[in-house]
């Protein structure tokens, strides 16, 4: 048995123990000072993408690190964009805002891709466009990208929305007026603003902690290192590749150059799975009530995807058609070809040249709600590989990170983009 | 004030300082009495008045009771207290249960009526002060006791924070004799109370928070669970409520033996029990033993032939249940060990035990299944819901190919599961890990502080309130 230390003390005598309150404030002000020590090299490592490279840690977190930064690119804006494109991953990646503005001979600031991944219709309403009107954000058009899972009823996917309203940022912005220990909440919020340890705990853990673990320990450092169709990409390029994305929100593909753009495996949906019309004529009445115009964009998939997909897809389109046409939502469509698989990274997420591809021949279908005219106004010929070379230009991270320059991405396997990707405003 | 909170960590190191400057023990424990009321305070407000109305009324009636001449005037005055407590518990904790079963009766005889759902505030910790507040006017009506003088040192014995919401039940007669001298403070209480208080965080904060969710998803999904996953499901509350219940008593434990006071131990590897009579020897030891003290001994104990005494147990578990709710679930709690403890004593009366330990790892296991489907009763109050997973306990339909999905689908709850099976084995195996590490050099246990706040740091939970503030 373990001797007890009360067990020694005298009964009735205090044996005096000098210097206990200073000793105790000598540990606490070494403990603070660690901490706050912690909390820089933490932030430097986070600034250089060593730590966490998805997320900018002096940022609140939202459920989703694209979503923080984001949002602190918007908030950063002078006034809020005309036009806020939002969607699933594949209109995360999809969408070139710069290229649009562009295009459309209209400011960047016009317009902002605030995709957040791994949305459905009902995250739509019930998260974002609450979220856009407590930032104060209230564009004037927000453009749904309609991938074939995004109008769908994919109940996995709504614990999304718990997971957004417990995310640290929601909640302090949302703290109960009253309820709770006025004390405890008053510590929670001081270390949730002053010490990004704190605040990115949980992250830290999941995020960083536990894949680095995996990768030291079980060696399991590449993702889809079992595909024969995905050219293994080390999980730290991939986290630093999904953290980036320019000034107006385009998140470009992570796997792009790793896969041959075809859709491969088992169909993502099926009949069992219907299109949440509940939640889209909720979505249009809730922009609606915000002042907001809800505008749908079909977003191209590759026939190899169409295929797996069809009947099923088809259908659930022609009803979204139906829907749009009785709440009067305008439903914006790409025109051009969409073969040709170096124009997508899985058959469904669009590649960088992809992304601008689609993105110049986006601003065509724009055009008439941005600028009130079915032409194009920019006099610029500009072909979609000089959009590919001047997005590049723009973001010189992105072939840093992706290892690779822009010739090659345009070069890659041989594809090349067609004379029908040349977006020759004004006469288109 | 949860203890798992930076405002009980900020509340802590004050009232140490503060009590640690202060040289005189009338002032010190006007200053913990002060402490103690706001840390009620913050979590029930204005119910702190009933903490001063239960010290109020067990002082003078202690006195009362110790003054009386007559054995009538003191039963008088032990009713008075008894009454005045358990009166206002059943106010607060049974009138709504009371009522909706009078209401049930009431409408199966075809009179409906609606008499339930009064709005009633239940306040925090108030079957735990109240039993110990009565405990002082019963060991002074049974002589165990001289009454205590002054009023401000039995409203802190009332009151003290560490014990206040959540035990353990401390009697009046360990604890009013250390009010008597001067606290004592060293450096190596602090360093055992603090590491009991670190013991206690990981416990509760990282074991019993992060197995919550999958207790939950098994518990409270469709009926479609298969033996495996409600043995592992029903595992987890087993592990969960003692994490978190023996980790609010390590922690009540550790701030008082830092502040100089010594509480009695409430768990003693329960899960380690031989027979389900142990059980109630290593769970919650200050409430079976007040009961022992207070109901089952009054009640005639042993002492009046064996059929009496079985009644006897059955009574006292039955109260037993219905103190952790007011709900018809623990009532059936406390009937199932009733008869787990009757069953134990007929077979010992028929067939002694014989000392040998061989069979001691299957007789652990035997105890720690029954307790297990006791945990369902504990946490199922549909009894339609009961009754498929207490067939899905007496009748395995294991099916582990589902084992990889579920692995891959909560591998923190698993992991949590087999790591407190070890831990705990190797704390029970080195007789008490908490104080092998308390004890160790101090250079080690400065290492071992710091990985157990790391541990901390990395794997707590969300912030919930413990499972027996309810209580």
């Amino acid at each position: 048995m373990v001797e007890d230390p009360l067990a020694r003390t005298v009964g009735g005598r205090k044996r005096d123990l000098p210097g206990l309150a200073k000793r105790l404030v000598k540990i606490l002000l070494g403990l603070v000072l660690t901490l706050i020590a912690a909390d820089f090299i933490l932030l430097e490592m986070n600034r250089r993408l060593l730590v966490l490279p998805q997320f900018d840690m002096e940022l609140l977190p939202y459920h989703d690190p694209r979503v923080t930064r984001r949002n602190a690119l918007v908030k950063a804006y002078p006034t809020p964009p005309k036009v806020i494109f939002t969607g699933d991953s594949r209109t995360k990646n999809g969408i070139v805002p710069e290229v649009v503005a562009r295009t459309l001979g209209v400011p960047h600031q016009a317009l902002f891709n605030f995709g957040t991944g791994s949305q459905v219709a009902r995250f739509a309403r019930e998260a974002f466009i609450p979220h856009l009107i407590d930032i104060e954000v209230r564009p004037e058009f927000v453009v749904f990208g309609v991938s074939p899972d995004w109008p769908l009823q994919k109940r996995k996917l709504w614990d999304l929305i718990d997971r957004y309203r417990e995310s640290l940022a929601y909640r302090l912005e949302h703290a109960p007026a009253s309820g709770g220990d006025p004390v405890e909440g008053f510590i929670s919020r001081f270390l949730s603003y002053r010490l990004s340890l704190y605040r990115y705990r949980r992250d830290l853990i999941e995020q960083e902690l536990l894949p680095d673990l995996r990768c030291w320990f079980l060696e399991d450092c590449y993702r889809d290192a079992g595909n024969p169709r995905i050219t293994p990409a080390h999980f730290k390029d991939l986290e630093r590749r999904s953290g980036f994305k320019t000034a107006c929100g385009w998140g470009p593909q992570p796997y792009d150059g790793h896969t041959d753009g075809e859709f491969s495996g088992r169909a993502r949906f099926d009949e069992e799975t219907p299109l949440d019309e509940e939640n889209l004529l909720g979505l249009f009445e809730a922009c609606r009530s915000q002042g907001i115009t809800p505008l749908l964009l079909i977003m191209p998939v590759h026939d190899t995807f169409r295929r797996v997909h069809d009947p099923v897809m088809s259908r659930n389109q022609a009803r979204l058609e139906e829907l749009a046409a009785q709440e009067r939502v305008d439903i914006l469509r790409a025109r051009n070809d969409y073969g040709d698989p170096g124009l997508f990274v899985d058959g469904h997420h669009l590649s960088h040249r992809g992304a601008v591809y689609f993105s110049a021949d986006l601003a065509r279908a724009l055009s008439p709600h941005l600028t009130g005219s079915r032409r194009i106004r920019s006099r610029q010929q500009t072909s979609a590989e000089d959009l590919v070379k001047w997005i590049y230009d723009l973001n010189p991270e992105i072939e840093a990170l992706w290892g690779r320059s822009v010739d090659e991405v345009l070069s890659r396997d041989g594809h090349r983009l067609t004379a029908g990707s040349r977006t020759s405003a004004p006469n288109h | 004030m949860l203890f798992n909170s930076f405002h009980y960590i900020l509340f802590f190191l004050l009232v140490l300082l503060v009590t640690d400057s202060v040289r005189r023990r009338r002032f010190q424990h006007a200053f913990l009495l002060l402490a103690s009321y706001y840390f009620y305070w913050v979590s029930s407000t204005w119910f702190v008045l009933l903490l001063l109305y239960s010290s109020t009324l067990d002082f003078y009636l202690g006195r009362a009771i110790g003054n009386a001449k007559s054995l009538r005037a003191r039963r008088i005055y032990l009713a008075c207290s008894i009454a005045g407590n358990l009166g206002v518990l059943a106010y607060f904790k049974y009138t709504n249960f009371a009522l909706s079963s009078l209401e049930a009766l009431f409408g199966s005889l075809g009179f409906g009526m609606r008499l339930s759902g009064w709005e009633i505030f239940l306040p925090i910790g108030i079957s735990f002060y109240t039993f110990q507040s009565m405990s002082y006017t019963l060991d002074i009506y049974f002589g165990k006791l001289k009454p205590v003088n002054s009023i401000g040192s039995f409203a802190l014995y009332v009151s003290f924070f560490p014990q206040l919401v959540a035990g353990p039940i401390v009697r009046a007669r360990h604890f009013l004799p250390q009010l008597a001298r001067m606290p004592v403070v060293n450096w190596d209480q602090i360093r055992f109370g603090s590491t009991l208080i670190l013991y206690g965080l990981v416990k509760k904060v990282c074991v019993a928070d992060n197995l919550s969710g999958f207790v939950e998803a098994v518990f409270h999904g469709d009926l479609t669970q298969d033996s495996l996953l409600v043995f592992l499901g029903i595992a987890a509350f087993a592990i969960q409520i003692y994490c978190d219940f023996s980790g609010y008593t390590d922690i009540a434990i550790g701030s008082a033996r830092v502040m100089g006071f010594r509480f009695p131990d409430n768990f003693n590897y329960p899960y380690f029990s031989r027979n389900i009579t142990e059980f109630w020897k290593r769970w919650h030891i200050s409430l079976s033993s007040w009961l022992r003290d207070y109901l089952y001994i009054p009640l005639g104990g042993n002492r009046k032939g064996r059929r009496r005494q079985l009644v006897n147990l059955l009574v006292t578990m039955l109260l037993g249940g219905l103190w952790h709710g007011a709900a018809w679930h623990f009532v059936l709690w406390g009937l199932y060990q009733g008869i787990l403890l009757i069953l134990h004593k007929v077979l010992i009366w028929r067939r002694p035990a014989s000392g040998s330990r061989i069979w001691d790892p299957l007789k652990i296991l035997g105890t720690f299944y029954l307790t297990c489907i006791g945990w369902l009763i504990f946490i199922l109050p549909d009894l339609g819901k009961l009754s498929f997973y207490v067939k899905k306990m007496l009748f395995w339909d294991f099916n582990t190919a589902g084992l990889p999905a579920l692995i891959d689908s909560h591998p923190l709850a698993l992991f949590l599961i087999a790591a407190f099976a070890l831990i705990h084995l190797l704390s029970y195996r080195m007789d008490r890990l908490s104080r092998r590490l308390a004890a160790s050099r101090s250079l080690n246990w400065s290492w071992i502080m710091l990985g157990g706040l790391l541990v901390l740091y990395l794997f707590a939970g969300g912030q919930e309130s413990f499972i027996y503030f309810q209580f």
